[in-house]
């Protein structure tokens, strides 16, 4: 069949609002897609692969390589979830997703693990999920590694950073783990968080997308869905309305009727749609479970200019300790990324005035190593009047792996030849040597707008079981109280895996298309 | 070749192309503030009048962003360009004010508010009279403090200031950060990948 079906050599057919010239659009298809990020964009591949019509609804824009600007600020307003302003209720925890075609993979850093034993053994012991065990993703992982070019970084693809912190990962005798990343001939340019201008990061807007579209499926950015709809308990389609994203005007109202509803509007919407739709809460778990690898980056500074803003955005991570512990508290991972001004520029408190002019004067000597938590599913998507809140705080003991995260960043770094090690708070907390590591972490304490974390993982809203009791989602995918109602997106995780999770939803959303094919042949 | 960032209007495309920005953390920042029922600005006649550019602050309030910039700014003597010479403020205006729904730009204009007068407890005198040094002292105080809505108004309304100074182009050559790059370095743009043949 493949021999007569053509992949657009650039860009996509997308219907924009701006296209939109009636004010009332009626479909139906066998399959409506909600969102286009990691799981929709699979999703659209494999069912119209597999012979389905499909429509792709996507609320963000249309954003393809000519229109990215690889500036970070502009892509923050054009490209992200709330113009890259969201953020837990209590304002101290930004939470970016990507809100555009292609959603969070056109934004992300690429960075890609397969999702570990630990948690699929877990997942089958605690959650039932027998049937996603490691012999059954494997050809699953496999297939996406193949797909989206997911390799292990070349020696060449890395960055200035990075290369200190090897040293330093070495001299602290701390393992030293390779990334690997869904990307193809890294051109190095250092703007993965602003999209990838030529087209090199193997999002899925340059590759399941276009693939789903030589398949037939149609896509329409601009298009937020408002509410699935369903009939007996069986899902029946969506509505939606189209939104001129610069004017903010209503452009068209929208129904898809379709016998089959993906939902992979991401673990903030998701759930949000499930409420607003009054569907799949008979278990009280829908927007529950909330984690989100709330991470703090800690700033280096070197007395040699280093020059770390070109390169692989990730090269090196180390995850010695990502595990919980026997309780099963906590973990973490340490990740290199590089960072420009606008986001770099932000997180640094090491005092008002002449001491942030110093610091930022002397960027060119700075680095950056993040310590992401893998942290418990203790927070809530709420949604009220309109409004939506993420509750979340950081936990006391999860704050406790965060300390302990800290102090390994900080002693490799140190070992890396740094001078000065900035904490990220704000009462300004500066290290300057071995000695202070312990003191100086240890008497951070778990206080709210204390530390300005940054989330890129959300997670675990709608999770996936056997339960109903206790799950929003069946081992297939499927919602259990609507049948035909599919979850895709990293809503299903059942715990956060304290891993970057992009493969994890590459890989379980491959599994429940097939599952949805298999079941609607 | 000349950097594209070069060819760049900060004062006009920047502000345009940003859009939108519904900082949720400062709603949540300023909703705190609210419920400590804030007062709004006094006009006064001797405060500066609104740069073009400005239009979702109030006179008094551009002259607290004013002296708010100047104390987490303080360029003088340093490589960095001076933000007086840049559209700052207009950048917080045009892309974090100019579209906050209402009820969480008032709430923001109240934690502006209280920002000022409440300098007047330790100084006897509102934010935007006190000299450099109390200034600098009144922003680590709060975000010192041990009360939450203290550091998190100080961090919102910092974060706002500073990434609307680090997003202009013109203020990163000095620290050696060149922006973009694949038309600079003549990068061929790719294809869409190949369909899988399996
Ligand atoms: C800046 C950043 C960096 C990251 N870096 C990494 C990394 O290096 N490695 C890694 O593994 N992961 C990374 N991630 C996370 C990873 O990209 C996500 O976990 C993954 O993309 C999640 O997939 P998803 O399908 O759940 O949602 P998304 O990919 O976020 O897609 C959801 C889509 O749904 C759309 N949508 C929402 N509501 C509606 C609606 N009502 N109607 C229609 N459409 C809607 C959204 O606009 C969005 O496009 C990063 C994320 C970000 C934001």
């Amino acid at each position: 069949m493949t021999e007569h079906v053509q992949v657009q050599a650039q860009g996509l057919n997308v219907v924009e609002a701006v296209n939109v010239t009636q004010t009332q659009m009626d479909f139906t298809a066998d399959a409506v897609v909600i969102g286009s990020g990691a799981g929709g964009a699979i999703a659209a591949y494999e069912l119209a692969k597999s012979g389905k019509s499909v429509i792709v609804l996507e609320a963000g824009r249309y954003v393809p390589a000519e229109r990215m600007t690889e500036m970070t600020a502009v892509s923050l307003g054009t490209m992200y979830a709330d113009h890259g302003g969201q953020a837990n209720s209590q304002g101290d925890i930004t939470i970016l997703q990507g809100a555009c075609v292609g959603g969070s993979t056109v934004v992300n850093a690429a960075l890609c693990f397969r999702t570990p034993d630990h948690y699929l053994r877990l997942w089958a012991e605690e959650f039932g999920l027998t049937n996603i065990s490691t012999e059954v993703l494997t050809p699953y992982f496999e297939t996406v590694e193949r797909n989206i070019w997911i390799t292990q970084n070349e020696a060449w693809e890395s960055s200035p950073g990075a290369e200190l912190i090897k040293q330093g990962m070495e001299a602290a005798g701390n393992p030293i783990g390779h990334a690997k990343r869904n990307v193809k001939d890294c051109a190095l340019t250092g703007f993965c968080f602003a999209g990838c201008k030529t087209n090199r990061k193997q999002s899925m807007l340059v590759t399941y997308l276009p693939w789903a579209q030589a398949y037939g499926a149609e896509i329409y950015a601009d298009t937020r869905v408002n509410e699935i709809l369903s009939e007996n308990g069986q899902a029946t389609g969506v509505t939606a309305e189209v939104i001129n994203p610069d004017t903010g005007e209503k452009v068209a109202d929208m129904t898809v009727t379709a016998p089959i509803v993906v939902l992979a509007a991401g673990p903030i919407q998701s759930p949000i749609l499930l409420m607003k739709s009054g569907l799949a809460n008979s278990s009280g778990q829908v927007g529950k479970n909330f984690a989100c690898h709330p991470s703090l980056s800690l700033t280096a500074e070197f007395d040699e200019e280093v020059n770390d803003t070109v390169g692989a955005t990730h090269s090196v991570y180390m995850d010695e300790f990502v595990l919980p512990d026997e309780n099963g508290v906590g973990g973490f991972i340490l990740l290199n990324a590089i960072e420009q001004p606008v986001l770099a520029g932000a997180s640094q408190n090491p005092g008002t005035g002449r001491p942030y002019v110093n610091l930022m004067e002397r960027f060119a000597n700075t680095i950056r190593l993040i310590t992401l938590l893998h942290d418990k599913n203790s927070g809530e998507v709420t949604y009220e009047n309109g409004m939506k809140s993420i509750n979340y705080t950081v936990d006391d003991e999860d704050f406790e792996s965060m300390k302990e995260g800290l102090k390994v960043n900080a002693r490799i770094l140190l070992a890396a030849g740094a001078s000065k090690v900035y904490i990220p708070t704000t009462l300004s907390r500066v290290i300057e040597s071995e000695a202070d590591v312990d003191p100086v972490i240890d008497a951070l304490q778990n206080e709210r707008s204390r530390y300005p974390y940054t989330s890129f993982h959300p997670q675990g809203t709608l999770r996936m079981g056997a339960d109903p009791a206790t799950t929003v989602v069946n081992p297939m995918g499927e919602t259990h109280d609507v049948r035909n109602l599919y979850v895709l997106d990293a809503s299903i995780l059942p715990t956060s895996i304290g891993y970057n999770p992009s493969e994890t939803v590459y890989a379980l959303a491959s599994y429940i298309s097939d599952q949805i094919n298999a079941a609607h042949p | 070749m000349t950097p594209h960032h070069l060819e760049f209007n900060p004062t006009t495309d920047h502000v345009a192309r940003l859009g939108r920005r519904d900082f949720l953390r400062v709603s949540a920042v300023a909703a705190g503030l609210a419920a400590t029922g804030l007062a709004s600005l006094a006009p006064s006649a001797a405060w500066a009048q609104v740069p073009e550019g400005i239009s979702h602050m109030t006179p008094e309030e551009y002259a607290v962003w004013h002296r708010l910039m100047r104390a987490l700014l303080p360029t003088e003597g340093s490589t960095l360009v001076d933000p007086e010479t840049l559209p700052v403020l207009q950048t917080v205006d045009g892309a974090f004010l100019a579209t906050l729904p209402a009820p969480v730009l008032a709430n923001l204009k109240g934690g502006v508010a209280y920002f000022n007068e409440a300098a007047s407890d330790p100084f006897g005198r509102p934010f935007i009279e006190l000299t450099n040094e109390e200034a600098t002292q009144y922003c680590d105080a709060l975000a010192s403090s041990d009360e939450v809505p203290a550091r998190a108004l100080f961090s919102a309304l910092k974060f706002l200031t500073v990434t609307a100074y680090w997003a202009i182009p013109p203020t990163w050559e000095p620290i050696g950060f060149q922006g973009p790059v694949a038309e600079a370095w003549g990068l061929e743009v790719y294809e869409n990948a190949a369909l899988p043949q399996t």
